[in-house]
């Protein structure tokens, strides 16, 4: 009995090694090991994250306060995927409302905020709603799941249009898991507490915002950045992450930096950025936007020189099919943006941006650098949102502020946290440790 | 003596009442959040509390913190904890954040634009934060769904 349950294994372990070399043989070596099929199955959870810019949770009593911890983010994102699962299990039908936020916001929520609008047949590939049933029909940059008794319901949000695609889930389970997920967070979380523009009537802001406010005693660290790559080594080794086999490229010394290549892949470093272009064509594999998206994340996730959080910030479709998806960096839930300068300066539109056609990466380039607080030198938080809005309805005509918000604005390397304001397509930006 | 009582109390209910009638409203003025103008006294489990809310540029706003307590004849008398003020500018909107004592806290805030004047009083009793987390892991919190 002993030996033929050792044959059983045996002949698992022979059927599992003729698959991985079956795999290995017939699709592209690059990030393939024993533990590889094991990725997969967590792929779709934990990619779910590079769209979500921020987890927040309103209690129902007009507070709202956002997941800035990784455990509480993750275990939000994961909660979403199995609502989303639920859709699909179950075969729901959408229904579509207006979006209506002082009614919105009065139930206790967990509110999923992407950095950019995704195309309702991005998110519907993303997410594996597929069929036209379970299908999400409004381009989506916010997504909610409202727990209620027996179920819960999940809207996809244009907050621009108003609109919601919905569903409700009928999953008690599902609804408990929500309640005490927000409970969790709630107990968890030290952060600033938000203000919704909603529920206050301020008319003055879009009334989808979430505006953070705080105590008098407040104090701001001040922020750098640094190269990720302090001597060649560093270079060297971040660039071998996109070599099948490392040890066949070549290296060209250029006066600012690297080029490393060999016939199908180039790696230049130069300046601070790193730039990674794929020559091999792949066209027989599928152009579907999960495929894409999930070649971009993958490349974030196994950039070991990426320092810190990335948000999904922007994404471009051309007319051959191909997606660009721009990030960038997050330092303590707050996103950092490179200035117009840098932008100008490097070329470059976002931290990082990842090009990606038929599932795969065919370009890479991103800004070697990452951010961090200093601890030697901090000040106090001197100007609120209602002080940055008065400072740029004294300096400009505006009439309506689009969107503001808390954010890094990297324009040199030491810096203090700034309220980004939008307001007809333009974007100021207003010191909050300056009076 | 007492004529002159009577004439001294005559006189300041003349002025209350004058004062109360020729007082408008504040034009705007409204709490949005952080206390509830509805409720007399709230609950809650924070320390600090940002009050905010609307009114027209120009607008004083004060806010006050007491402390009750029973004083030896049994009346409930005041103690100033705290004061506040903020100026309300060209938005139309004022947000002012208030530390509050664990127990009882009395808050007032005043609203003056000229001769119109505005008040809202609450009082908000903060709770012990180990309470919230008991209760956290037994009750639902407020704010429940009725979709």
């Amino acid at each position: 009995m002993k030996s033929f349950g050792k044959n059983i294994i045996i002949a698992l372990l022979m059927l599992f090694a003729i698959y991985q070399t079956g795999e290995l043989w017939f699709e592209s070596f690059s990030g393939h090991n024993f533990f590889s099929f094991l990725e997969k199955s967590e792929q779709k959870t934990s990619y779910i994250s590079y769209a979500v810019e921020d987890v927040f949770v309103n209690l129902g009593d007009g507070k709202i306060i956002k997941a800035s911890k990784n455990e509480n983010v993750n275990s939000a994102h994961f909660l979403l995927e199995s609502a989303v699962n639920e859709i699909s299990k179950q075969n729901l039908s959408s229904y579509t409302e207006n979006t209506v936020w002082s009614e919105v916001l009065k139930s206790r929520a967990l509110i999923f905020d992407c950095g950019c609008t995704l195309k309702s047949k991005n998110i519907s590939s993303l997410l594996s709603l597929r069929t036209e049933n379970t299908a999400v029909s409004v381009d989506t940059d916010r997504v909610i799941m409202l727990p209620s008794e027996g179920g819960v319901k999940i809207m996809f949000v244009n907050k621009k249009e108003k609109s919601a695609c919905s569903y409700d889930v009928k999953e008690a389970s599902l609804s408990d898991r929500c309640l005490s997920e927000i409970r969790n967070i709630s107990a968890k979380e030290t952060g600033f507490t938000y203000l919704s523009t909603a529920l206050n009537s301020f008319t003055m802001f879009d009334e989808a915002l979430f505006i953070p406010i705080w105590n008098d005693e407040m104090r701001f660290k001040q922020v750098e950045g640094f190269s990720v790559h302090e001597d060649f080594s560093d270079v060297e080794s971040n660039a071998d992450i996109f070599f099948s086999n490392g040890n066949n490229k070549s290296i060209v010394g250029i006066s600012d930096g690297y080029i490393f290549s060999d016939e199908d892949v180039v790696v230049k470093c130069a300046s601070g950025i790193f730039e990674y272009s794929n020559y091999k064509a792949n066209s027989n594999e599928s152009n579907d936007f999960y495929d894409n998206f999930l070649a971009s994340a993958k490349i974030l996730r196994n950039d070991r020189y990426i320092r810190n959080d990335t948000y999904l910030y922007d994404i471009r479709e051309d007319a051959d099919g191909s997606y660009t998806f721009y990030f960038n960096y997050k330092l303590n839930g707050l996103p950092v943006v490179p200035s117009s300068e840098l932008c100008i300066k490097n070329d470059i539109k976002s931290f990082i941006e990842v090009k990606t056609l038929n599932g795969n990466v065919t370009k890479y380039k991103k800004y070697a650098y990452a951010y961090r607080e200093r601890e030697s030198n901090e000040k106090p938080a001197l100007t609120d949102y209602i002080s940055a809005a008065e400072k740029l309805y004294n300096d400009t005509s505006v009439e309506k502020i689009d969107d503001i918000r808390l954010s890094y604005n990297a324009h040199r390397d030491r810096f203090f946290p700034a309220w980004s304001i939008n307001t007809n397509n333009r974007t100021f930006f207003v010191s909050v440790t300056e009076k | 003596m007492r004529k002159l009582i009577f004439t001294a109390i005559f006189f300041v209910t003349v002025f209350f009442v004058s004062s109360v009638c020729v007082n408008a409203e504040v034009q705007g003025f409204k709490i949005t959040s952080g206390i509830s103008a509805d409720k007399s006294s709230e609950i809650t489990f924070d320390s600090v509390k940002v009050i905010s809310g609307t009114a027209a540029k120009g607008t004083d706003i004060s806010i006050t913190v007491y402390e009750p307590y029973t004083a030896a004849d049994g009346s409930v008398q005041y103690t100033v904890l705290r004061n506040y003020a903020v100026t309300v500018g060209n938005t139309g909107i004022f947000s002012q954040s208030v530390s509050l004592k664990e127990g009882k806290n009395y808050v007032v805030v005043v609203a003056k634009n000229g001769d119109s004047s505005s008040e809202v009083r609450t009082t908000i009793n903060r709770k012990n934060k180990i309470l919230q987390t008991m209760l956290s892991q037994s009750i639902a919190l407020p704010g429940g769904s009725a979709w």
